[in-house]
């Protein structure tokens, strides 16, 4: 579904990403787990465009969209969840949610996603006439995830989604990702909670400074030494 | 103050505040988006304007008119846009400002260049009947063939300015060259044939008998031949220029009658009268503002754009294509400033001239940040606001006997006020700098 060869990317004259080669295979979990910096966001954000591949490739089922502007890449099925929720403060929650199938024309299936949204997270349809920027913190990720998912992708790209959330809000939102993969989406996950992401994922890759150090089955990284004591605090 | 001073005075400021909203829109639009305050809006604005007016002499009505000042300020607006503001799309602040600067003064000269330095009359909107002013003919025979000739086109019913404005004058020609004809050559048989036939066209010349107002015109009549002339024509002009304010070409003289364009004509409103333009003026305002609100508030489209003002990456990954509506927001703001545009050349009804950009552009823009920049609300109401102080002011000013001029000084000292105690503006966030 996804596959990154060598990408390398940065900020003016600072390279973050030195040759960054991963895969995601459709219908998979895979996460990708790594120390504050290592360039975890920026790959995601190159996935996506919003920073600028200086050398590599990015193809998206079979296609190439390396450096192709950020709306066609959405318009093939990439949805993110930023990093920090990136609402649109001043819009509702309501709007926010439109935001997230802006590229949709069927109504139908924009009106049944909204109810499953707010199916998975009830606060937000008590909450969907006041603005996004008025919610708390962890109500503003869930309406991060439901933006995300109004979008209806086929591959969903996480940046840490358990930021700042009460232990059950993130086990819910943990949940909500898993029953999204097994209804078909494909998924990357960026996570600080690597227990849990480990857990969760089928594959993972290990990221430091700008490059990929180790990639496995997550089961296998959760036994792995060097893992449990970097990452897993073991 | 007596209702009937002020009274015209706010039907006055209501439009010209209006217009100011309508530009001051697309400052606030573009600086919403792109942090940016387009300095060059004022010359797309002048553009509208030249537009229209130029449309309306060649007579198109006026809807046409505004459609075509639009259009062409959309182009212009996407392509200044595409030329000075784009590439520094990720560049300091302060490198698109300088070409904006730059895009200003360019336009300026470049509508100098094309559209000449003199200002270009406001068209009369009332119908209007070609002048065909011919070099009067050298000799005298030649002369009073011409008259001749138009005389009878007279006598065949058919008035028009082009035949009968000019009897007169010719007639005097005429009989002047035949007395110095005369002088050199006092026998000559030629000369008393003529003489006999001048005679004769001086009885058959049209003469104005009676002028009577009439509403919204004077009924002018003529009678051919014998008794003398109440008035000339020019005289008749005259007097319809000064109690119609209406150009002298507006007459209509094959009906005899001298009418105004319904929109350069007025209705009574409490022992006011106001001119049906200022209410056309305000209703294309209010209507734009409205339906601009709405597409803001409750389109898929305004919804995109509000989400790029507040944070592009993140509009981006909705799928919004930024530059479409980065483009979008530039059609809207030069559109509605071609309207102004058009609207203020025919509110004043003077005409257009290439600098005028300039100060409407400056009030417009302070318009724009007295309701806060950013916030269209705002630009609404700034630009009423503005419109109705710099109007009263100079009113009153002009009253006190210190030149209208300081109107607008009186505007920006209200805005400075403003901003002093609310430095975002009227309606603008309260936070300084919008995340
Ligand atoms: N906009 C930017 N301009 C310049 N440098 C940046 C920018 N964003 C990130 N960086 C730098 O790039 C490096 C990688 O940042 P990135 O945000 O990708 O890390 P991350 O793995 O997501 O970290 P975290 O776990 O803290 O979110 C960091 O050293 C950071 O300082
Ligand atoms: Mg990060």
């Amino acid at each position: 579904m996804l596959k990154l060869n060598g990408v390398t990317a940065g900020y003016g004259h600072l390279e973050v990403l030195h040759g960054i080669s991963l895969e995601v295979a459709e219908g998979e979990i895979v996460t990708l787990i790594g120390a504050n910096g290592a360039g975890k966001t920026t790959t995601l954000n190159a996935i996506c465009s919003l920073v600028r591949v200086r050398d590599g490739s990015i193809e998206l089922a079979g296609r190439d969209i390396t450096r192709a502007p950020t709306n066609t890449i959405v318009r093939a099925g990439v949805a993110q969840v930023p990093e920090g929720r990136k609402l649109f403060a001043e819009l509702t929650v309501h709007e926010n949610l439109d935001m997230g199938a802006y590229l949709r024309k069927e109504k139908d299936g924009v009106l049944a996603d909204l109810k499953k949204v707010f199916g998975l997270f009830p606060i937000l349809e008590e909450r969907q006439w006041q603005t996004a920027g008025s919610l708390s913190g962890g109500e503003q990720q869930m309406c991060a995830i439901g933006r995300a998912l109004m979008a209806k992708p086929k591959l969903l790209l996480l940046d840490e989604p358990s930021l700042g959330l009460a232990p059950l809000v993130c086990r819910q939102i943990f949940d909500v990702i898993r029953e999204l993969n097994r209804e078909g989406t494909t998924i990357l996950l960026v996570e600080q909670n690597a227990h849990a992401a480990l857990r969760l994922a089928h594959r993972a890759y290990v990221m430091e400074t700008g490059t990929i150090k180790l990639t496995g089955k997550a089961e296998d990284l959760l036994k792995d030494e060097k893992v449990k004591s970097a990452y897993l605090g073991e | 103050m007596k209702w009937e001073e002020i009274a015209p005075q706010l039907v006055n400021a209501l439009s010209l505040g209006g217009i100011y909203a309508l530009i001051a829109v697309g400052y606030t639009m573009v600086y919403g988006i792109l942090k940016l305050i387009n300095f060059a809006h004022g010359e797309i604005f002048m553009s509208g304007a030249f537009v229209g007016v130029i449309a309306l002499s060649a007579g198109w009505s006026l809807i046409p008119s505004i459609a075509a000042a639009c259009a062409f300020c959309a182009v212009l607006g996407v392509t200044i846009d595409r030329v000075a503001y784009q590439p520094l799309r990720s560049a300091p602040k302060l490198a698109p400002l300088i070409t904006a600067l730059g895009m200003s003064i360019f336009l300026q000269n470049a509508a100098m260049m094309v559209w000449g330095s003199g200002m270009r009359p406001f068209p009369v909107l009332s119908p209007k009947y070609p002048m065909t002013l011919k070099k009067a003919p050298e000799n005298s025979k030649a002369l009073i063939d011409e008259i001749a000739s138009r005389l009878e086109k007279v006598r065949d019913g058919k008035y028009d300015e082009a035949m009968t404005g000019l009897f007169l004058g010719e007639y005097r020609v005429a009989k002047r060259n035949l007395e110095e004809e005369r002088a050199r050559d006092a026998k000559s048989a030629e000369l008393v044939l003529l003489e006999k036939r001048l005679a004769e066209a001086r009885e058959n010349i049209p003469r104005v008998t009676a002028v009577t107002r009439i509403p919204d015109g004077l009924l002018v009549e003529f009678r051919n031949g014998t008794g003398d002339a109440l008035k000339t024509l020019s005289d008749v002009r005259r007097e319809a220029q000064q109690a119609l304010k209406i150009p002298r070409t507006a007459v209509e003289w094959n009906r005899m009658e001298v009418r105004k364009h319904v929109l350069e004509r007025g209705f009574m409103v409490g022992g006011v009268e106001v001119q049906w333009k200022q209410p056309l003026i305000w209703f294309v305002t209010l209507a734009l503002m409205l339906g601009l609100e709405f597409m803001i508030r409750k389109t898929s489209v305004g919804r995109a754009m509000r989400a790029v003002a507040l944070d592009q990456n993140t509009a981006a990954l909705m799928g919004v294509s930024v530059n479409n509506i980065i483009r979008l927001t530039f059609v809207i703001g030069s559109a509605l400033a071609a309207v102004g545009g058009v609207l203020y050349a025919l509110k004043l009804g003077g005409g257009v001239v290439f600098t005028m950009g300039t100060q409407v552009g400056v009030i417009a823009f302070s318009a724009a940040v007295l309701g806060g920049i950013g916030n269209i609300r705002g630009a609404a109401l700034g630009g009423l606001l503005i419109g109705v102080i710099t109007n009263l002011a100079i009113w009153k000013l002009g009253e006190w006997g210190v030149g209208g001029v300081y109107g607008p000084a009186i505007a920006f000292l209200v805005l400075i006020a403003v901003i002093l105690v609310r430095p975002t503006g009227l309606l603008g966030s309260t936070s300084v700098e919008r995340a």
